[in-house]
Order: C-alpha cells, then sequence, then structure tokens
C-alpha cells in the first residue's frame, strides 16, 4: 500500500509541475481523439439520424452491422486499419502508419459505429412521438424532420461526446497502428501502458490520474446535456 | 354533409382491431367515441385524423373521396388541430409551442404574437409564456397543447380523452372552449370514457367494442335506446 501512496504522492507533483512530457501526452492524446471523433461525427451521426427517421431497403442490415461493430475489440479495429495503411494496403502509399494519423483511422473505425448506434437509439426513442406531433400540427416532412433534429440535439452531442470517451480511453489499436512513440505518436493510454513495463508507476499514476480526469469532465458533460 | 367510412378495418398482424363496414359522422357537429379499453377508440381516432395511414377501406368527406397519401394527409393536417391524452412538448417556450403550428403554417411573427397572446389568455395561462414547456406539470402541458390546438382556428378538431391531466376547474374551462369551438361549426371527433362529459358536449355518438360499431346514432336518440341500455357496453358509460 506504500508504494502505491507513494507513487500517488510522485504522480500529484508531477501533475502539480505541469510536466512537460505528461502535458505532451495529453495534448496529443486529446487531439487524436478530438479528430478521429470529430470525422466520426461527420459520418456517423447522420447514419444513425437516417436509420432512426428514414424507412428503406437495407436498413434492418445496416443496423445489424453498426451493432455488431459495436462490440467489436479495438485491437480488431487497430488490425483492420493496419491492413488499410502497411506498405502492401490499399492506402500502404500514403506512409501513414506510426504516425499519429495511422491511430485517427483506427478510431474512426471503433468510435463510428459508437456514434452512429448512440444516435440512432436516442432519436428512434424520440421519432414516433416528435414526428407525428410535428406533422399534426402541419409540418412538412422537411420541417418535422427538421424538428425531430431540434428536439434530439443534447442527445447527439452527449453520443459524440460519449463517443470521445471512448477512443480517449482506447489502447489496443494506438498502440499497433501508432508504435507509441515518443513525441510522436505515444498517447495516455499507450504511455501507461509503456510506463508500467518499465517499472515507472508514478509517472503511468500520473497519466492515469489525468485520464480519469478526462473522463469525469466527459460523463459530467453527457449528464448535463441528459438532463436539458 | 357527412364524415364516411367504408369497409374500414385495420390489423395489427393477425390481430383486426378495426372492422367498420359502414359508418356516416356528422359534419360541423361535435361526436364522441365511446367503448371499453381496447374497443378500437383511438385508431378509429386515429384514422379518422389521418395520422394513421395503414387500414384498409375508403375514406370520404362529404362528397370528396380522401385518397390514402400522405400529401392528401398533410393537407388535411393543416385543416385540423389534435390534442392527446398525454401531449408532447417541443423543448421550447409555452409561446413557442403554442405558435408552432402558425410558424410552419408560414403566418408572420406579429400575427403569430398576436394569436398566441390570446390563446394564452384564453387558457388562462399567460403568465406560463416564457416557461420552457417540458418543465410544466401535465396538467398545464394538457392546457399548452389546447390552446396549440385552438390557436390554428381548425375545421377539424381531433380530442383523445380531454379531462384527463386536468383539475375540476380546468376541466370546467376546456368544456366552456369545446362548446364555443362547437358553436362555431367546427367538427369535433373526441374519445371519452366519461359519458356525462360526452353528453353535456356531443351531438353524435359512437359506441365500439372489439372493433366493431356497436351504436352510433345522435345521441339523444342512443340515450334513449333501451336495447343498446340493455347491452353490456352501457355498464362501461
Amino acid at each position: 500500500m506504500g508504494y502505491f501512496w507513494d507513487s500517488l504522492v510522485q504522480a500529484v507533483k508531477l501533475l502539480i509541475a505541469f510536466d512537460p512530457e505528461v502535458i505532451e501526452v495529453l495534448l496529443l492524446s486529446l487531439k487524436i481523439a478530438g479528430v478521429s471523433t470529430l470525422l466520426a461525427s461527420i459520418i456517423g451521426a447522420p447514419l444513425g439520424f437516417i436509420l432512426a427517421t428514414k424507412e428503406f431497403v437495407g436498413r434492418k442490415t445496416i443496423t445489424s452491422i453498426l451493432n455488431t461493430l459495436l462490440g467489436m475489440p479495438t485491437v480488431v479495429a487497430g488490425l483492420i486499419a493496419y491492413g488499410l495503411l502497411s506498405r502492401r494496403g490499399i492506402f500502404g502509399a500514403l506512409g501513414l502508419l506510426f504516425t499519429w494519423k495511422a491511430i485517427v483511422v483506427g478510431q474512426f473505425i471503433v468510435v463510428m459505429p459508437v456514434i452512429a448506434a448512440l444516435v440512432l437509439n436516442a432519436v428512434r426513442e424520440l421519432d414516433a412521438s416528435y414526428r407525428l406531433t410535428a406533422l399534426s400540427l402541419g409540418a412538412s416532412r422537411w420541417q418535422a424532420a427538421a424538428l425531430v433534429l431540434l428536439e434530439s440535439r443534447y442527445a447527439i452531442i452527449g453520443a459524440i461526446i460519449a463517443g470521445f470517451g471512448r477512443v480517449v480511453g482506447e489502447v489496443g489499436a494506438s498502440m499497433m497502428l501508432g508504435g507509441n512513440i515518443r513525441g510522436a505518436t505515444r498517447t495516455l493510454t499507450t504511455a501507461i501502458s509503456l510506463e508500467t513495463s518499465k517499472g515507472e508507476f508514478a509517472f503511468a499514476l500520473a497519466l492515469g490520474l489525468i485520464l480519469m480526469l478526462v473522463f469525469f469532465v466527459i460523463n459530467s458533460s453527457v449528464n448535463y446535456l441528459r438532463e436539458r | 354533409m357527412m364524415y364516411t367510412c367504408t369497409g374500414l378495418t385495420k390489423a395489427f398482424g393477425s390481430k383486426r382491431v378495426l372492422d367498420i363496414p359502414h359508418l356516416e359522422l356528422p359534419l360541423g357537429k361535435t361526436t364522441m367515441i365511446m367503448g371499453p379499453n381496447g374497443a378500437g377508440k383511438s385508431t378509429l381516432l386515429r384514422i379518422l385524423a389521418m395520422l394513421d395511414l395503414d387500414y384498409q377501406g375508403t375514406l370520404q368527406i362529404g362528397d370528396q373521396k380522401v385518397a390514402r397519401s400522405s400529401e392528401v394527409a398533410q393537407q388535411f393536417y393543416r385543416r385540423s388541430a389534435f390534442i392527446w391524452q398525454r401531449p408532447v412538448m417541443f423543448n421550447m417556450s409555452v409561446a413557442a409551442n403554442v405558435g408552432l403550428g402558425l410558424r410552419l403554417r408560414g403566418v408572420d411573427s406579429a400575427t403569430i404574437k398576436e394569436r398566441v397572446d390570446k390563446a394564452l389568455e384564453r387558457l388562462g395561462i399567460t403568465e406560463l409564456a416564457q416557461a420552457n414547456a417540458k418543465r410544466l406539470s401535465g396538467g398545464e402541458m394538457q392546457k399548452v397543447s389546447i390552446a396549440r390546438a385552438l390557436v390554428v382556428e381548425p375545421e377539424f378538431l381531433f380530442i383523445d380523452e380531454p379531462s384527463s391531466n386536468l383539475d375540476v376547474d380546468s376541466i370546467d374551462l376546456m368544456h366552456r372552449l369545446i362548446l364555443e369551438e362547437k358553436a362555431a361549426g367546427k367538427t369535433i371527433f373526441l374519445i371519452t370514457h366519461n359519458f356525462a362529459e360526452g353528453q353535456s358536449l356531443a351531438d353524435y355518438a359512437v359506441f365500439l367494442n372489439r372493433g366493431s360499431v356497436v351504436a352510433a346514432g345522435p345521441l339523444s336518440e342512443l340515450a334513449a335506446n333501451r336495447s343498446l341500455q340493455e347491452s353490456a357496453i352501457w355498464r362501461y358509460l
């Protein structure tokens, strides 16, 4: 227990001192998770909204695929991205492997289905009653869809924030695609894994505390939005 | 002039929930729809309101056959208004909720404000104008939904259990408003479980049981109908 507390004290000291390496890893993690979440939102949020509000052939199949992808281990997402980005892969010529952009690709595969599924569930819950009410008030189909979108705005933002939370804590794809290169692809989670194996428990713990703080902010934001 | 249903059936899977060979309901009058739970009242109301287009049969308003299409339904919604048993409020102010139907019809802002103010005053909820409609009590929401329905000055008014969620004073107010709309010649269809309430508001009645019409006609005739009074349906009234 003494070892843990000593490490915890050291970790807090590192945080208070704004240790440059800790800050660098934190900022890179937020950048990668932010970019991947943004890209995934651009596709996932409209996809979830359309699946929740429109009837079309193949809708059930796409929903089933999305639900299957939800449970995909992040290391498998990393494997898929690795296959695409490795030298012999379709996008090998871009030379993205072992750069932060490669991690973005892996995280995109992880988080896009999460955002789409969360938006789908949130909007589907609202859609039936709100669309009917909007139509009954004289809305056109487009106006009704816009009103449902307006009504589900907080749920959609909540889904995007939850998606960010999923990737900021992701380790499998980041390790496989980024290679955990110091100053280039080292994220909070890959650094925690490496520092622990090196015996730098205090440093790993400092990063862990930051990660928990990030999750706290994310959860508080999601809860706040749920109450709106 | 009548609202006529011919060969009207509706099924959920293999279960038939509505089976009405022929039914004529007067336009410009108030019709109450009564019956026990599961009789098909809400299903019939939704079909009459064209909110449910998944049925078999034909509808005719006056001498005009109603095509079963979402475009025709959309035009009809602009002539109608609905008061639900559990009203749905949009996450905006009470005034914005009440004015939404007018805004969707392209009415200008000054007219919307004027008509919304009047509607709120009519319902006695002027002080709630700027409150978020989602944070109101059930009774207040019901009043907002009544104001939202009346503000568009509909030709057709569909009401599902109007007195649910309301206290005694509010029920009196709502009855007064329905009678005013009735006096203005509106076509009103209302579902109620309260026979006395229906009797004070309606001219015409439809009694449903297990998806079929048990009796339909002017309320005065039905109230004097001995065989109806002796039937099992009467104990629900």
